[in-house]
């Protein structure tokens, strides 16, 4: 096993250094001069040449990976040109709220996701399965932005059951120890600070979680089915166990080992339809943070987040790697 | 106080997968400082995106220069819906018989947020920083993305600030530049705490420290602004207790909690969704024509262009008035020249080119038009001036086509775009503008004096006479003789057509009805001491 974790993690690095590569030169070779977009619509010839001065711009592409690569390792990722604020900061303000976001879609998307699946596998050619098959079919096919916005209108402005937009009520004060604002909600003592927070996220998880859930209760769905027609199956039913039995103790588990995986992979999923729906309730996260970015050719936060967020996504990788190998040894000896 | 509209009831009205959450979420009230006495009211103002920056003059964009003026103050402001300026921190100002000094007499008694005084010396030291390329905290900036404004409204002429007595502090200008006192009123121009500079260099961007109405609470950014009445201001206090920023990128959303109650004040807006807020018995829209001009230039350099007699034929080829009711959905403005109504240098007398498709054909035939493509550049985005981005570049095309002249639409992205427009690659290329001070200099200059070609110019116009004309306007000193300076030049610039003038969209901002006393500027930089909410 602990070889099989070396090998993993080693092909980690070259991933990441490639990531790196391909984020620096893409932004620098596609078109738009990123001095011109930062120094305005206004800016005289002069002002922009000071820009590009400013961000060294004008140096050889070369001495600029070099040096980008230099700072990276030092774990310096710089200065925002939007904002002026020190980009890690801002990474670790940002990120918190995204992942809560997502492992709060995940959880929804698990927790109906999951069940709705299986149910459908075990009651076959019923309106169960029919309506799980025909509700993932929706989940997957309706755009994440569609959604928020007719959960923003039909729960929140018709209903008003949900707020409308934002990560919490403006000027509820919430010290940011952790960033997680569910965690720094609970940390105040205060049940109606830690519950606003809690209602400001129902709307977004639901949103984000809906591409998932499908996913996942169409995979355990057909996981179920391939593990229920198994031999070792109808050997634990000749062996007289109950039906609850067979599928909790021996097919859930078999069954589980696919949705592990898919489940690990749209954890990355996730944070990519983050991107939308930040932007859709104006939440605080990394998904508006780095398209603000990008709209501002803020080349020092595109990059940063692109590197962190491709980061994540290889550790999720390799953990779904691990839990996998667990899951099913022969993995391990592949 | 605005808060969400949640209760108790509506939570447990919510589905049953949200129980957990509703056992624990009963109403929060925002926290904060005690209400200063005679002071009464959160307003919660939505915008699109969050500011980029709170350092006056180091920020890009509207918001900040909206936020910004609730804490900082110029030595001028403007007058209420005016772009006329009025005494602000200086009670009055003196100009040397040369035009080369302008001596401003602050106000006595004035104090910042952090308690330090308004000195003389703390205006030069404001000033300094953001002119001087010298000073270590102007190095400091560059790193940060520096001060992109300050050179066209105050760097370039400029050449010094100092006290010259404990409340008296000195412009010395390189040349006769009139427009410095308005330019003095917009947010490069505002004056910042001395102790804080001094304490935060640039990282006064998180930390701003003005004498304006309202105190700094807090900036989460992307998230919200708070500001707070502050007690100690030297004018009559401000009505409201609080504001609060808040940016909801998703424009219908931002109606929608106007609608409901979660906003008191939504800049900017689809104009499409006006209706459903105008006239209603909570909300309303406020409008009038925007400081701004949607147009798409000829560029001069390509002979194909330099024939007066097809530029004014395609001026008078498009149906403005239809554009500004269609297109832009009532929002827009036709336009007659360059200049806004809003402007105050605005010629009412000025005729343009109004709709008439059989003068066009004749005036192609003076052209000698012979039937080549011409190229309609365009960009790809929405801007603030033109919302519908490239759908303007094919209504313009199929008003070419009625009257016999074939084109072709080219789109290239937004940054791009103005790189290579700058270049003079262009041909007939749609942009525009939004101005930033209401002086006219702050469009005839930039777009049509000659030494800004390649600049804004991208047209490439430039004529002795019009040079001659906007040089004197900005020596002048006397308003209506600028005017008239002004105005001759703006009827010499329209006759020879260097642009398509199309419209000015609408300043338009949803308000709801509790809202008081909320003025419209045509800066959009709105002053928030006498609003008051109900």
């Amino acid at each position: 096993m602990r070889g099989y974790v070396l090998r993993r993690i080693a092909y980690v690095l070259p991933v990441l250094l490639g990531v790196v590569t391909v984020v620096f030169l893409a932004l620098r070779l596609i078109p738009g001069d990123p001095a011109v977009a930062l120094a305005g619509e206004k800016a005289s010839a002069a002002q922009i040449e000071q820009m590009r001065e400013a961000l060294g711009l004008n140096r050889p592409l070369p001495v600029q990976y070099v040096d980008f690569v230099a700072h990276l390792a030092r774990g310096d990722l710089g200065r925002s040109i939007r904002t002026g604020g020190d980009i890690r900061q801002e990474l670790i303000e940002n990120f918190a709220p995204t992942i809560e976001l997502s492992i709060a879609a995940l959880l929804v998307a698990l927790a109906v996701g999951l069940p709705a699946g299986i149910l459908a596998a075990l009651r076959r050619r019923t309106p169960i399965e029919y309506g799980t098959m025909l509700g993932s079919l929706v989940g997957i096919s309706m755009p994440v932005f569609w959604i928020g916005l007719m959960l923003i209108y039909w729960l929140g402005a018709r209903a008003e059951w949900f707020p409308l937009s934002g990560t919490v009520t403006p000027g509820l004060d919430i010290p940011a120890r952790t960033h997680f604002y569910t965690i720094d909600g609970a940390l105040t003592g205060d049940l109606a600070v830690l519950g606003d927070v809690l209602w400001h996220l129902v709307l977004p998880a639901l949103t984000l979680s809906t591409i998932t859930m499908a996913i996942v209760s169409r995979m355990a769905r057909s996981s179920m089915l391939e593990v229920l027609g198994s031999d070792y199956l109808v050997t634990a039913r000749a062996k007289g166990l109950r039906d609850r039995v067979v599928v909790l103790r021996h097919a859930l588990r078999n069954a589980l080992i696919p949705v592990v995986t898919v489940v690990g992979l749209q954890l990355g999923a996730l944070l990519s339809g983050a991107v939308l729906t930040e932007t859709v309730f104006g939440r605080v996260g990394v998904g508006r943070y780095i398209l603000n970015a990008i709209t501002a050719r803020d080349y020092p936060v595109v990059q940063a987040t692109v590197i962190v967020v491709a980061l994540f996504v290889v550790v999720i990788s390799l953990v779904v790697d691990l839990v996998y190998a667990i899951l099913d040894p022969r993995i391990r000896y592949a | 106080m605005r808060v969400s509209t949640m209760t108790r009831r509506h939570l447990l009205q919510a589905a049953g997968a949200a129980t957990i959450v509703a056992a624990c979420a009963p109403v929060a009230q925002p926290g904060g400082s005690a209400k200063p006495a005679g002071a009464t009211g959160t307003l919660t103002f939505l915008w699109g995106g969050d500011t980029d920056k709170l350092d006056p003059p180091a920020m890009t964009t509207q918001e900040g220069f909206i936020a910004t003026t609730a804490l900082y103050e110029g030595l001028v402001r403007y007058k209420p819906n005016s772009t006329d300026v009025e005494p602000a921190l200086a009670e009055r100002w003196d100009v040397s018989s040369d035009g080369l000094a302008y001596t401003f007499h602050l106000r006595s008694g004035i104090k910042f947020h952090d308690g330090s005084p308004l000195t003389a010396e703390a205006v030069a030291f404001t000033f300094d920083r953001s002119i001087n390329k010298d000073n270590p905290l102007f190095k400091e900036a560059q790193s940060a993305g520096g001060f992109p404004f300050i050179d066209d409204y105050i760097g370039n002429v400029v050449a010094k600030v100092e006290a010259v007595g404990p409340l008296d502090v000195r412009f010395t200008l390189r040349r006769k530049f009139s427009p410095l006192v308005p330019n003095l009123a917009i947010p490069p121009g505002f004056v910042i705490s001395m102790e804080a500079l001094k304490k935060f260099g640039s990282k006064i961007n998180e930390n701003p420290v003005g004498t304006g109405p309202f105190k700094f609470v807090e900036w989460k950014k992307d998230d919200h602004i708070t500001v707070e009445n502050f007690d100690g201001y030297w004018g009559e206090r401000a009505k409201l207790q609080r504001i609060i920023f808040q940016p909801v990128p998703e424009a219908s959303v931002r109606i929608l909690k106007i609608q409901r109650g979660e906003g008191d004040v939504a800049w900017p807006f689809d104009p499409k969704d006006a209706p459903s807020v105008k006239g209603k018995a909570d909300t309303d829209v406020l409008e009038q024509p925007g400081l701004n001009v949607n147009m798409a230039e000829f560029n001069l350099k390509k002979p194909q262009f330099q024939n007066k007699p097809l530029r004014q034929a395609l001026n008078y080829a498009i149906n403005k008035q239809e554009l500004a009711e269609k297109l832009y959905s009532g929002a827009g403005v036709a336009a007659v020249g360059a200049l806004p109504p809003t402007s105050w240098g605005f010629d009412s007398g000025l005729k343009g080119y109004p709709y008439d498709p059989d003068k066009a054909k004749a005036l192609l035939k003076d052209a000698s038009y012979a039937g080549d493509t011409i190229i309609l550049d365009s960009y790809t985005i929405p801007r603030g001036y033109n919302p519908q981005g490239a759908k303007l570049a094919e209504a313009v095309q199929q008003y070419f086509q009625a009257v016999g002249v074939k084109s072709e639409i080219k789109t290239t992205e937004w940054t791009e775009y103005r790189k290579i427009r700058r270049q003079g690659q262009l041909n007939i290329a749609f942009g525009g503008w939004q101005a930033d001070t209401g002086d006219p200099e702050n469009f005839l200059g930039v777009f049509f004096y000659s030494k800004n070609q390649g600049g804004v110019n991208t047209s490439f116009y430039g004529t002795p006479e019009v040079d001659k004309l906007l040089e004197q306007a900005n020596e002048e000193t006397d308003t209506p003789k600028r005017k008239a300076l002004f105005n001759q030049a703006e009827r010499k610039i329209v006759d020879d057509a260097p642009w398509l003038f199309i419209s000015h969209m609408k300043q338009q901002v949803a308000i709801r009805k509790r809202v008081k006393d909320f003025v419209l500027q045509p800066t959009y930089i709105y002053y928030f001491n006498k609003v008051s909410v109900s």
